[in-house]
């Protein structure tokens, strides 16, 4: 127990030592960082940011709003016309049925 | 933040001068490395300058969102497979000398301090992440959970097992004292 105290407080003042004892950049370091600004126009690294934002919004809303609606009619529209098929012969049975009895019926 | 999103030189020289120092310093700590903590942090630096616009005030600190950045960096890094140094002979890194100045009177303090800067260095990644963040940096563990992109709770966890691994290392330095005495 009385271990694990000292340990804790050894612990202690070490994260303390490395508070205090930070290192510190150098002058070429933080030259380095501030000439990266520099290379890139800022005027036009602005503007292909916002082309590329926008392009991607308009990305988004066209598939949220045409693609998507599109892609849904077009799935009930296949299901609406295969039922259509199913039920039509259907029908064109019935209706044969009916003038074929009718034609007996006359006979 | 919201002048840098505009590309503005003089904030962002402002902001490098003011966080530059805590960014480098864990950095070095993080990486072990001199070079790979300059690259690291100009790589940071590069990122803030080109995607201040993805700063939300309000929602963390500018400093929070500034270390987040930075381990993000870091993870690339790792998953690129930069050698990445570990293991170092602690007399030849380069901040052990630099802290090692103030007490260079104390051996027993001089080594036990050696032995956690050897230990920090062979914990995993997380481990080392979220105990420097909250002990050396300063932050809180809310804070440490938004910068790791994990909860309070495993924050917590990570930090007692990283604990544990430095206390066990300074245990066996004890041991060593006392029989060399």
């Amino acid at each position: 127990m009385n271990n694990d105290r000292h340990n804790d407080a050894s612990l202690e003042a070490y994260f303390q030592h490395l508070q205090t004892c930070a290192p510190t950049a150098t002058e070429h370091l933080r030259q380095r960082i501030l000439a990266q600004t520099d290379e890139t126009p800022a005027t036009w690294n602005y503007l292909i940011t916002w082309f590329a934002e926008q392009f991607f919004h308009s990305v988004w809303r066209t598939a949220a709003t045409v693609v998507l609606p599109l892609a849904l009619g077009f799935g009930l529209g296949f299901t609406q016309s295969e039922e259509n098929y199913a039920v039509e012969p259907l029908l064109f049975a019935d209706s044969l049925d009916t003038l074929l009895l009718g034609e007996v019926d006359e006979i | 933040m919201q002048a840098i999103a505009n590309y503005d030189q003089k904030a962002f020289t402002e902001l490098v001068t003011r966080h530059l120092d805590s960014l480098f310093a864990y950095a070095l700590r993080l990486s072990g490395s001199t070079q790979q903590a300059e690259d690291l942090v100009q790589d940071t630096w590069l990122t803030v300058w080109q995607k201040a616009f993805q700063y939300q005030p309000g929602k963390v600190r500018p400093t929070t969102w500034l270390h987040k950045v930075l381990h993000n960096r870091y993870i690339d890094m790792v998953r690129k497979k930069t050698p990445i140094y570990v293991g170092q002979p602690v007399s030849d890194s380069p901040y052990t000398t630099e802290e090692s100045a103030n007490f260079e009177d104390d051996a027993e303090l001089q080594l036990r301090f050696a032995t956690y800067t050897k230990a920090l260095q062979t914990l995993p990644e997380a481990q080392r992440a979220a105990l420097l963040l909250a002990h050396v940096q300063g932050f809180s563990n809310k804070e440490v959970a938004t910068i790791l992109g994990v909860s309070v709770r495993a924050v917590e966890s990570l930090q007692a097992r990283a604990r544990r691994t430095l206390q066990n290392a300074d245990t066996a330095i004890g041991r060593d004292l006392g029989t060399n005495r």
